[in-house]
């Protein structure tokens, strides 16, 4: 393995596209988490089978290559870890700063309307009826509210993260057939991290470890120098696996008298179970992966526009953002509950929150690149910065 | 029963008045339950929901529905062996129950499911074609271990307008109940009836009157299941 030279385990090379694509899925999971809201019907959530969460714990694997994996490659496993430890606890801390912040949020919104809903939100019940019990189960992760449960994926995962890369190193396919093993065991046995209702967790870590192995080892071949074979035959096949998904994804039933067909549509829904990564989901996301990497290359001109700056800001910052807007997108629902979802309100909710998270990308940018402030901890490898990926 | 062993003694005035309309809508047929009856003098229902039908703990006496209904079957039957296992869980999408449909509900084996859900589903905006897609797989696969299904009609509360889809997932409900022939607790009904009979501090509804409402409402819901089940099947 090349070594790469000292002066980049500080600043490596981006891949621009990485960050762009972070940002826009950061602000895509703000509109969906208002469900109902109309411009979350034009989400790629509808038209197909995987969504922006696939796409955000991929990238979190790409990521942690790049990030931590350089770093265990360079200075040793000891510095890695360290720093992954480091990072752990920073997500850790802001896990249950949202959650508070969260909690805040929804009794407020209680005690000034009584919609018995809001309970329902972000199902707070248990901090209604047990607080105790329920305080103890949010520190631990048991318990976590809806909408919060990303961030407890990505403990696990990156806390996992020298696992899976030792696993990859030694080779990228026997890495990848323990993942799926791990994936495979976890779905016929039921294996879950365990949660208060005894339902598990939402992301089972178990199932999704999968996507973020398939991130590390895009991570891992980006920082061999692979480069993509190209293929047209393939490209073409993953076309056509995205259309047809989301043709089924969008089909309505009765549409076409093909009563074979509408069954096989029901089993194909019916099998869509987002815990434990169905196998139609990893189709979906790898059919799209291979699409935007062989369709959209790191060096795309429009990736330079001030849009795509913008939302590679907000994408070197996503952990910020990420929490930032699971606040907002909790105000956001009620809101718009409150106003009953009428269309102003909504257009003007997604607007305003799009382009607060937009903006925060933008200032956090600046603000690391002050002289002595967020630009001077760079060179710290471990301090826990809000900026790491 | 808690308000009535209390002596609240107006509870059960109380709530045959509320019952009214809701009764007269809820006369369902439960061939296996009433086997039961006949043959082993038992009953074992199990509840499936989210918070609603959770309640406020774990022990039996939380003021859930669930709980009020094994108590209002075990008071009516003193001498029958009355099961009623509260399989809620709060935040779940009918899609999450029917995950949990073979451990919670199949492998239990009771004569009788009580589902209760799309609340969640209106919440997260599941989409009506996938939440009948998955309410159709659920009782299928319960009416296929022999087990009678009711479903829960959704709850009322003040000020529905705030989800403009509340009525047309409400409407999809009720007419996949109609066409697969499962009846419906009428909970809406009942609710309705309670908040505008004027014994709550509603539609101003402070919140201990929202709560009040809550607990009571679950108290009287369970004693319209237990009639309907009663009446029509024993």
């Amino acid at each position: 393995m090349k070594s790469l030279p000292e002066a980049t385990v500080n600043k490596p090379a981006r891949d621009l596209r990485i960050d762009v694509v972070r940002g826009l899925i950061l602000l895509i999971i703000f509109i969906n988490h208002m469900p109902g809201n109309i411009i979350s019907q034009y989400t790629p959530y509808y038209f197909g089978f995987s969504d922006s969460s696939e796409v955000f714990v991929l990238l979190a694997g790409v990521s942690a290559v790049l990030a931590y994996g350089r770093l265990i490659n360079q200075r040793g496993l000891a510095v890695g870890v360290l720093r992954i430890v480091a990072r752990v606890w920073t997500l850790y801390v802001a896990h249950l700063m949202v959650f508070l912040i969260a909690c805040g949020v929804i009794f407020f919104a209680i005690s000034k309307t009584q919609n018995p809903l809001y309970v329902e939100v972000i199902n707070i019940q248990p901090f209604l009826i047990d607080p105790v019990s329920a305080l103890l189960d949010v520190l631990t992760l048991v318990y976590q509210p809806s909408f919060l449960n990303i961030i407890p994926l990505y403990i696990v995962l990156l806390a996992v993260f020298p696992l899976v890369y030792w696993l990859v190193r030694i080779h990228p396919i026997f890495g990848l057939l323990v993942s799926l093993s791990i994936w495979q065991a976890a779905v016929h046995w039921s294996l879950n991290f365990p949660d208060r209702f005894g339902g598990g967790w939402f992301f089972n870590p178990l199932a999704w470890q999968l996507v973020f192995t398939f991130g590390v080892l895009i991570g891992h071949a980006m920082d061999q120098g692979y480069i993509l074979i190209k293929s047209r035959l393939l490209t073409a096949l993953a076309i056509l696996v995205v259309l047809g998904l989301g043709f089924i994804k969008t089909y309505t039933m009765g549409s076409l008298n093909w009563p074979l067909f509408e069954h096989w549509v029901d089993v194909i829904h019916l099998s869509n179970d987002k815990m434990n990564q169905s196998v139609v989901r990893i189709v979906h996301l790898l059919a799209l992966v291979w699409i935007f990497c062989s369709l959209i290359s790191s060096h795309a001109l429009f990736l330079r526009s001030w849009v795509c700056r913008g939302l590679a800001s907000m994408g070197r910052h996503s952990l910020a953002v990420f929490c930032v807007g699971t606040v907002l997108s909790i105000m956001g629902q009620i809101l718009m509950a409150e106003t009953a979802y009428s269309l102003e309100m909504q257009l003007i909710i997604c607007i305003t929150g799009g382009t607060l998270l937009f903006g925060l990308g933008a200032f956090l940018s600046w603000y690391q690149s002050l002289p002595g402030l967020g630009g001077a901890r760079r060179t710290l490898p471990l301090a826990p910065v809000l900026s790491k990926p | 029963m808690v308000a009535a062993e209390s002596g609240d003694v107006d509870f059960a005035y109380e709530c045959r008045n509320w019952l009214g309309k809701a009764e007269e809508t809820f006369k369902p047929s439960f061939p296996t339950t009433a086997r039961e009856f006949r043959e082993h003098n038992a009953l074992k229902i199990v509840v499936l929901g989210s918070s609603t039908t959770e309640g406020a703990g774990p022990d039996s006496n939380d003021g859930s529905y669930p709980a009020a209904l094994a108590q209002e079957l075990q008071d009516a039957l003193p001498t029958y062996k009355v099961v009623v296992v509260n399989k809620g869980i709060g935040g779940q999408t009918a899609y999450d129950m029917l995950q949990r449909l073979d451990e919670d509900v199949l492998e239990e084996r009771p004569t009788l499911l009580i589902w209760d859900t799309v609340v969640m589903d209106m919440l997260v905006n599941t989409g009506r074609d996938r939440l009948a897609r998955v309410l159709r797989k659920g009782i299928e696969q319960a009416k296929a271990a022999g087990i009678d299904v009711a479903l829960m009609d959704l709850p009322w509360f003040p000020r529905q307008e705030r989800y403009p889809h509340y009525q047309q997932y409400r409407s999809m409900l009720l007419s996949l109940a109609q066409r697969m022939n499962v009846p419906i607790i009428p909970r809406y009904e009942l609710m309705k009836a309670m908040a505008l009979s004027g014994d709550f501090a509603l539609p101003e509804f402070a919140g201990p009157d929202m709560l009040r409402l809550t607990e009571k409402h679950n108290q009287c819901l369970a004693v319209l299941i237990s009639n309907g089940l009663l009446k029509n099947n024993h």
